[in-house]
């Protein structure tokens, strides 16, 4: 029986330790990481080891009484249980095979500690490496930020102030331009105008002229008519009328030569009018349409000129107020990304409560190997050695508690 | 604005982090890396508008440095808010008893601090 007794013993207490180690791994939020799974097995090693004590204990403190029976030992006087033990293993005393199993436990258990302590050193280091990681990812995150900041400064800048100010030299240069032909071409209607006034006057001379033409046309008339009349009155006077015949006959051929004359005078006129008139037409009136036509057609290319600005400046606006909202899109999560780091150090404080965790239970293995070796161990002086689960407790709730405010999206802010 | 926020945090990551998602908004910062370093700061002069801090810091932890910081003159209704990771309710109460202004769980988002900040900071 005895032999059956310590194999369901041991399986008891490696299936209990396992159940044990998989609730406080869960707890811890290890499901899933390389050092959890040597966490586990260390867990497992010392909480099947403490089982196995325990048990020694409880055997070893039952046992008197067994041997009591056999005449190997006093039987305690208090303890009126029946307990059976099983018969001894290998024909060994129990007390001895418990001792053995209790030196082996000494054994093994402080090779656990060194492991441990390479777990915790394995967690500071990670916990280093992600620091200096953030704090550089941090930095890296800050660079992109100011780029972005400045490049959406610049644009506002440039959207603002710079480019407003070269529309607005431009759109005074097109007005001005458009001032100056305006200027031009009233210039150019008051110089059409003046000529046309002045032709009109030289038309208003020539037709004064042609009437003091046709006054003195009308004055050799009449000075034809009395050098006819002269003749007549210096035949009636006879011999004393010859002399003042001749005269009036001289009047009457410079009567006539004075109207030629002044016919030729007027004629002279109206063709030297016609001409005027007809050259002034050609020479001034085509070129001024000539001239508008041009000036017509600079007008034309101002504006459109002006035009295509609009177009431009709308083109060069948009492109600005795009790069603009996708600078401020690219912004955002670099904000977001920078807040995001914080889980670094929600990470190093939950490898901070692991590391806690594996100090207490390296220490705990410590004083359990002590209680092992010293020769006068007893349940009482076990107990003195047992963990501190409170301390433990408290690092797995708080650990667990991280576990789940990880994401962002759990945070919690409370004001008081 | 002439005072600023003291951010106080045993982490490098959280300084640099939370001082880059309050200067977004235009707030200037202070920082410490510990509750004494936090108060001595204090002590010599510095004036600020509010604080942040952790809970968890080496020797003084962030409830120690708010009962401290609560005895210094001008500094009753500053508003301190503690940052950690943890979230059991006694901690909270055990924080509000000390002084302070609000609870809030790491991580924290840049929108969710920078809202509470001008909450809290008015002019911000």
């Amino acid at each position: 029986m005895r032999p059956r007794f310590g194999i369901i013993t041991l399986v008891g207490c490696i299936v209990l330790a396992v159940l044990l180690t998989a609730a406080l791994g869960y707890s811890l939020g290890l499901e899933t990481s390389l050092s959890a799974v040597g966490l586990r097995l260390i867990l497992t090693t010392l909480v099947t080891a403490t089982t196995l004590v325990v048990a020694g204990y409880l055997g070893r403190v039952a046992e008197p009484r067994a041997v009591a029976s056999k005449g190997l030992g006093p039987v305690a006087s208090d303890t009126k249980a029946s307990v059976e033990l099983p018969p001894p293993l290998d024909d060994a005393p129990p007390t001895l095979a418990l001792h053995a199993i209790m030196s082996r436990l000494a054994e093994e258990l402080p090779a656990c500690n060194p492991i441990i302590q390479t777990l915790c050193g394995h967690i500071q280091s990670v916990v280093v490496d992600t620091e200096d990681v953030a704090a550089n990812i941090i930095a890296q995150l800050r660079k992109v930020d100011h780029s972005v900041m400045t490049l959406i400064e610049f644009l506002e800048y440039s959207s603002h102030d710079k480019i407003m100010k070269i529309i607005e030299q431009t759109e005074d240069h097109l007005n001005t331009n458009r001032e100056i032909l305006a200027e031009f071409l009233d210039r150019r209607t008051r110089a059409m105008d003046d000529s046309r006034d002045r032709l009109t006057k030289i038309g208003k001379s020539a037709e004064q002229l042609d009437k003091i033409v046709l006054t003195i046309r009308a004055i050799s008339t009449q000075t034809n008519l009395l050098a006819l009349n002269a003749t007549i009155e210096a035949a009636r006077a006879g011999d004393f009328g010859k002399g003042f015949s001749v005269v009036a006959s001289e009047v009457k051929i410079l009567s006539r030569q004075t109207d030629l004359a002044a016919k030729d005078i007027g004629d002279g006129l109206r063709a030297l009018q016609g001409d005027i008139s007809a050259n002034f037409d050609i020479m001034v009136g085509q070129q001024d349409r000539e001239e508008r036509k041009d000036l017509d057609a600079i007008v034309a290319a101002i504006n459109e000129l002006g035009r295509n600005m609009e177009r431009l400046v709308d083109q060069q606006r948009a492109i600005m107020s795009r790069v603009q909202v996708e600078s401020e899109q690219i912004a955002q999560p670099v904000v977001e990304l920078i807040g995001s780091i914080q889980f670094q150090d929600v990470t190093r404080q939950r490898l901070n409560s692991v590391t806690e965790v594996l100090n207490n239970i390296s220490h705990h293995s410590e004083s359990l190997t002590e209680a092992l070796i010293s020769s006068n161990s007893t349940v009482q002086s076990f107990e003195k050695h047992s963990l501190d689960r409170r301390a433990a407790r408290e690092n797995m709730t708080k650990a667990s508690h991280m576990s789940h405010i990880t994401s962002a999206e759990n945070a919690i802010i409370e004001l008081f | 604005m002439a005072n600023a926020i003291l951010i106080v945090d045993d982490s490098p990551t959280m300084l640099m982090s939370m001082e880059n998602m309050l200067i977004k908004i235009g707030v200037r910062v202070e920082k410490a890396s510990s509750g004494e370093e936090a108060l001595s700061k204090l002590q010599s002069g510095l004036k600020i508008r509010m604080m942040i801090t952790d809970l968890n810091m080496g020797a003084m932890n962030g409830i120690e440095l708010i009962r401290a910081v609560r005895k210094l003159p001008g500094m009753s209704f500053v508003p301190i808010l503690m940052l950690t990771t943890e979230s059991q309710q006694d901690k909270r109460n055990e924080a509000k008893s000390a002084g302070a202004t609000g609870w809030m769980v790491k991580p924290v988002q840049p929108q969710a601090m920078m809202q509470i900040v001008r909450q809290l900071v008015p002019g911000v």
